[in-house]
């Protein structure tokens, strides 16, 4: 399966190609192969930890110092790491090579468009931002190069496949399919009329809503202008009308009771925990009575160290700093502080859209705003 | 007797080691995995030559002479995408047996 085609993904020379396959061969070995073997190892190990003291081992960090002692647990952690790192080398270079076509695409306005595009030049980038690359996508999903830049979407748009070996569909749609499809089958008689994406990235979550809610109006915002300028034009040329806006999620300018459902794919585990607990407050705040907020959860906590071991590779390789802060969260406590009540708390599993070798499922939490 | 002949010693062979101070010490332990990383982009950059010899041959199969804008022009099909696929997954497994090697002997004892 090749990524599909739109006005805004970049193109790939023969060999940038060939570069960018050989970095999602190895994401796939690694996430399919040599990751899940490290359980292996850790059981053989088990005995020499037992022997020495008499029991399994009671935390993270024992069970990680017993795996430092292999040389396949480290030597797999680098290779993880390596293939992170090369995999935005090798599409970044390709989409530099052609960023003044890109931008310069951005820059023309579609003729009769389906959705819109609201941009903030004022709007002020948080620290925490600056101070992390997420998934150490150099630049992070802000940064811009220049006046009108879409470097950082058309990055992350053709990294996302190549990171996850085009298992989240043609379209990098697969989160949100598989979140708007929980939604439809576990509140069939829920029909949004208005849609809010928060966090929305290059918006090949949101495409998925609009499908999954044809009659819906869907908005989507995300703090980095070069998301939401790809993002715009890339819905543009799927015919999908989505209403892009450059925010920040925890304080926007839609008016009180706007939306009938918000929702954010990926987003809160990239982020602090005051400023989940903002977007939690921002999402009571924007829905109407009988509104849904939904997000994905993290994968939760388990008790044996070995299993925690084998969980913990995005955290503690990747730079995904937040996740553990996320994970710890008690989401009953939170969102009654943002204003929901507790008897309209849901939680839920669904099998994942990928990555099926790591994640066993995925969790989403939500609420619904009391009438 | 006597012989014009010169007498012919044996060639010597190239020296191959410099004498003088002992070779410096450049590298750490904690550069390994550094030098782990350059060797992994470059085995991505052996498989697109890889993949740039499949596209000759791709082409010489249509009996096209395969020049750099036939070479660019070239479109890769779902069958020869996944042969190339197979290929590379073999040749990683190639490159990374020394860290593989450590299961499979798990794997070999469990059997046995």
């Amino acid at each position: 399966m090749f990524q599909a085609k739109h006005a805004m993904l970049p193109d790939a020379t023969h060999d940038e190609f060939a570069r960018e396959e050989f970095c999602s061969t190895l994401r796939q070995v690694f996430t399919s192969e040599l990751w899940p073997a490290n359980r292996e190892v850790y059981d053989h190990q088990l005995p020499k930890f037992v022997a020495q003291h008499g029991r399994e081992p009671g935390s993270f960090r024992e069970a990680r110092e017993l795996m430092n002692e292999t040389f396949y647990w480290r030597g797999t952690q680098l290779v993880g790491r390596a293939v992170q790192e090369m995999l935005w080398d090798t599409v970044g270079e390709s989409v530099e090579r052609q960023l003044d076509v890109l931008n310069a695409k951005a820059a023309k306005p579609p003729r009769k468009p389906l959705g819109s595009l609201r941009l903030n030049p004022k709007l002020k980038i948080p620290k925490y931002l600056d101070a992390v690359d997420i998934h150490v996508m150099p630049g992070n999903f802000h940064t811009e190069l220049c006046e009108g830049d879409v470097f950082a979407g058309a990055l992350y748009d053709r990294g996302v496949y190549v990171f996850s070996f085009g298992g989240l569909g043609p379209y990098n749609a697969g989160l949100g399919t598989t979140m708007s499809g929980y939604i439809m089958s576990t509140f069939p008689t829920f029909r949004p009329r208005r849609i809010l994406d928060i966090g929305c990235g290059p918006g090949f979550t949101t495409t998925a809503f609009v499908d999954a809610f044809p009659d819906a109006e869907v908005h989507a915002l995300d703090i980095g202008a070069p998301q939401v300028r790809y993002g715009h034009l890339r819905a543009e040329s799927l015919g999908k009308s989505i209403h892009f806006s450059q925010q920040d999620g925890t304080n926007t300018d839609y008016p009180d009771g706007h939306f009938d459902l918000v929702y954010s794919c990926l987003v809160t585990h990239e982020c602090p925990v005051p400023v989940i607990k903002g977007i939690f407050r921002e999402c009571h705040r924007l829905l109407k009575p009988g509104g849904m907020m939904i997000h994905d959860g993290a994968t939760p906590r388990v008790k044996d160290p070995g299993t925690e071991l084998m969980t913990s590779y995005f955290g503690h390789n990747i730079n995904e700093p937040f996740s553990v802060g996320m994970t710890e969260m008690d989401y009953r406590k939170a969102f009654g502080e943002a204003g929901f009540a507790a008897d309209k708390f849901f939680e839920g599993v669904c099998p994942p859209a990928y990555l099926k070798e790591q994640l066993k499922f995925v969790s989403y939490v939500g609420s619904f705003k009391g009438k | 007797m006597s012989s014009n002949k010169k007498s012919v010693l044996p060639r010597l062979r190239r020296k191959r080691v410099a004498i003088g101070p002992p070779r410096p010490q450049y590298l750490d332990s904690k550069d390994a995995d550094k030098v782990v990383m350059m060797l992994l982009a470059l085995a991505a950059d052996v498989s697109a030559l890889r993949d740039r010899i499949d596209t000759h041959e791709a082409l010489a199969e249509k009996r096209a002479a395969p020049t750099s804008a036939r070479v660019e022009a070239y479109k890769l099909d779902a069958r020869r995408r996944s042969a190339r696929e197979a290929r590379r997954h073999a040749m990683i497994g190639r490159v990374l047996r020394v860290l593989t090697e450590e299961v499979d002997v798990l794997r070999d004892a469990k059997k046995s």
